[in-house]
């Protein structure tokens, strides 16, 4: 008879174990989903607009949570939180909140019970025995009884009793609501604050309370134990995302400070060559004016090196921004082109717009026109840069059903078949190029494909060394 | 009568070209090297337009606009930004806060600048 008592208590304990489990398995599981969003929002620096905008895709994503923000971290909300379960638009919901570190703010999310109750539901306690779930505050989240689950039990008073029996946890016999004599064993799911009981009807004889109470403190120290693993992994996630934001931040300070004290003596040099190249003050005879105007050139190099580190510290700290309004491509793609035509000029290349030969009409495209002529610019200048003497560069932007193309071609060196997946990394420059000694400082492609990207466009290059390369940007319409 | 331009720009490698152009067209010139210093003398001697930087020290361009549309007597004298910054929100601020134009120094030339001078002061 002892026997099977002690496995009644041993089943009871089993079923309030996996139960508790369950529960905490479902935070674990949320917490890893925050953590995937916490780490996208620490990319943008806690820019309150990129943010709302990767909320709402991760909201969009996940269902079950139906809310989050970033709220201003303070001493009550400056660690990890689980509130007790509260109602909201007619669901039953918890909020967790989790500080960010290194910003002032912490992400705090909604998330509906309704997976952990379907999970909770599916550990069935069987005919006899009830199984019910209460949080912080005392309310029953979860009720099972006779195979019959209920979720919606504000009347029911049953854990009253084992609220009594059992204050810190573990097993107890009392008399529940229906005036039964029962035993119960209560296990704290740690992670996500719930207190699961299973009670089952006292009979002949007491159960091996000790036995009970030895086993539950084992499961509750396990449920703790494993609580611990969950949230240190958090915050070590957290910690890694720190550590890489730190250095990452710091390299991307150095070139920005760099950068910025780099271009005021270099745009002082610019105004002090060019006044002179004007001849404001005296006519050069022509070797002056030669070696003025390479100086000149040199310099513009530098700023351009300058301006594009400068955006790519931008792109990777997500502070480019972006401001699509409705822009005439043709028109777009006509003013960059001329604004090359005198460099084309000087390196012997003929520049060429193509009018497209569709009858689609081209319609507006939503654009930002400042950073796509920065896109195309880089591509006309590179398709002019390394092209041969005598060569070409046609432009040609093409509207298709849903997308408008604009290609660069040119008649230029090429890129070496082995080389072309890597054209747009940062940094990298095609060997042949290299040998050409054209200045270059392969940051161009990099800051195009991060434009164009942004726009939910691609951009594919066709080469072949020495012939050519042809670059086709495909932005939709909308 | 010729035309009065305040120009304010700390760098001296940059101050000493523009005041050099400005003066070679024919303009009077007078130099301050921070938006206060600039603030007291638009202030004092009323120039005809203002060649304004950005970044200063003690007070910004910025902040000099913005003192300046308080002074009476002074909030329609033209102002010229031309600065190394060049976002999008840099210019819009600076067009907001009432500059007539907005140059970038990497961007525009000597001669681009005469342009614009002559368009707001004839």
């Amino acid at each position: 008879m002892r026997d099977v008592e002690q496995s009644a208590v041993q089943y009871q304990a089993e079923v309030a174990r996996r139960v508790a489990l369950r529960a905490d398995f479902f935070l674990e599981k949320k917490l890893r989903e925050m953590g995937g969003l916490a780490l996208d929002i620490l990319e943008t620096g806690t820019n309150k607009k990129k943010t709302d905008i990767i909320i709402g895709k991760f909201l969009a994503r996940h269902p079950d949570f139906i809310a989050a923000s970033l709220i201003p971290t303070t001493s009550e909300y400056g660690e990890y939180v689980v509130s007790p379960v509260m109602p909201m638009a007619g669901r039953k919901v918890i909020r967790i909140t989790a500080p960010l570190p290194y910003t002032d703010f912490s992400l705090d999310m909604v998330v509906t019970i309704g997976d952990v109750i379907a999970e909770m539901a599916s550990e069935r306690v069987g005919v006899l025995g009830r199984l019910y779930a209460v949080d912080a505050k005392g309310g029953i989240v979860f009720h099972e009884y006779e195979g019959v689950t209920d979720i919606d039990v504000e009347g029911a008073r049953s854990f009253m009793g084992a609220d009594a029996a059992l204050p810190s946890g573990g097993s107890g016999t009392y008399v529940n609501e229906a005036g039964d004599e029962v035993l119960g064993v209560a296990l704290r799911a740690t992670g996500i604050g719930w207190t699961v009981v299973a009670e089952d009807p006292l009979t002949e004889a007491w159960a091996n309370k000790y036995n009970a109470i030895a086993l539950a403190v084992i499961l509750m120290v396990m449920g703790v134990i494993f609580v611990i693993i969950l949230i240190i992994n958090f915050k070590k996630i957290m910690a890694i995302a720190v550590r890489e934001e730190t250095l990452h931040k710091a390299k991307s300070d150095y070139i920005s400070l760099l950068a910025h004290q780099l271009r005021s003596p270099l745009t002082g040099t610019k105004w002090n060559i060019k006044t002179l190249l004007d001849g404001d003050w005296g006519r050069l005879n022509e070797k002056q004016k030669h070696f003025l105007s390479r100086s000149y050139e040199t310099n513009e190099q530098m700023i351009k090196l300058v301006n594009d580190l400068l955006n790519i510290t931008r792109i990777e700290e997500g502070r480019y921004n972006f401001m699509p309004r409705k822009t005439d491509v043709l028109a777009l793609v006509a003013h960059v082109a001329d604004s090359f035509r005198d460099e084309a000029r000087h390196a012997g290349v003929k520049l060429t717009v193509e009018k497209q030969r569709t009858k689609l009409r081209m319609p507006l495209v939503p654009l930002d026109a400042e950073k796509i002529e920065m896109a195309i610019g880089n591509l006309i200048d590179n398709a002019i840069r390394y092209n041969k003497p005598k060569g070409s560069v046609t432009v040609s932007v093409v509207r298709e059903v849903h997308v408008v193309k604009i290609r660069v071609v040119d008649t230029g060196v090429g890129i070496p078949a082995q080389q072309k997946a890597q054209i747009f990394s940062r940094f990298f420059r095609g060997d042949n190029v290299v040998k050409m000694q054209v200045q270059g400082f392969g940051l161009g492609l990099y800051i195009v494909k991060n434009i164009i990207e942004r726009h939910r466009g691609t951009i594919e290059v066709e080469s072949k060394e020495n012939e050519g390369a042809a670059f086709t940007i495909t932005l939709p319409l909308r | 009568m010729t035309k009065t331009i305040l120009v304010v720009e700390d760098e001296k490698y940059m101050r000493e070209v523009l005041v050099a152009k400005l003066v070679k067209e024919g303009f009077t010139v007078i130099e301050a090297l921070d938006g206060s210093e600039a603030l007291d003398m638009t202030a004092k001697k009323k120039p005809d337009l203002v060649v304004l930087d950005i970044i200063l020290p003690i007070m910004n361009g910025f902040d000099y606009l913005e003192a300046k549309a308080k002074v009476a007597g002074v909030a329609a004298i033209p102002v010229i930004i031309l600065s190394n910054l060049g976002q999008r929100e840099d210019v819009e601020r600076g067009m907001k806060l009432g500059a007539k134009d907005y140059l970038i120094k990497a961007h525009f030339t000597p001669n681009d600048l005469i342009a614009k001078v002559h368009t707001h002061i004839g």
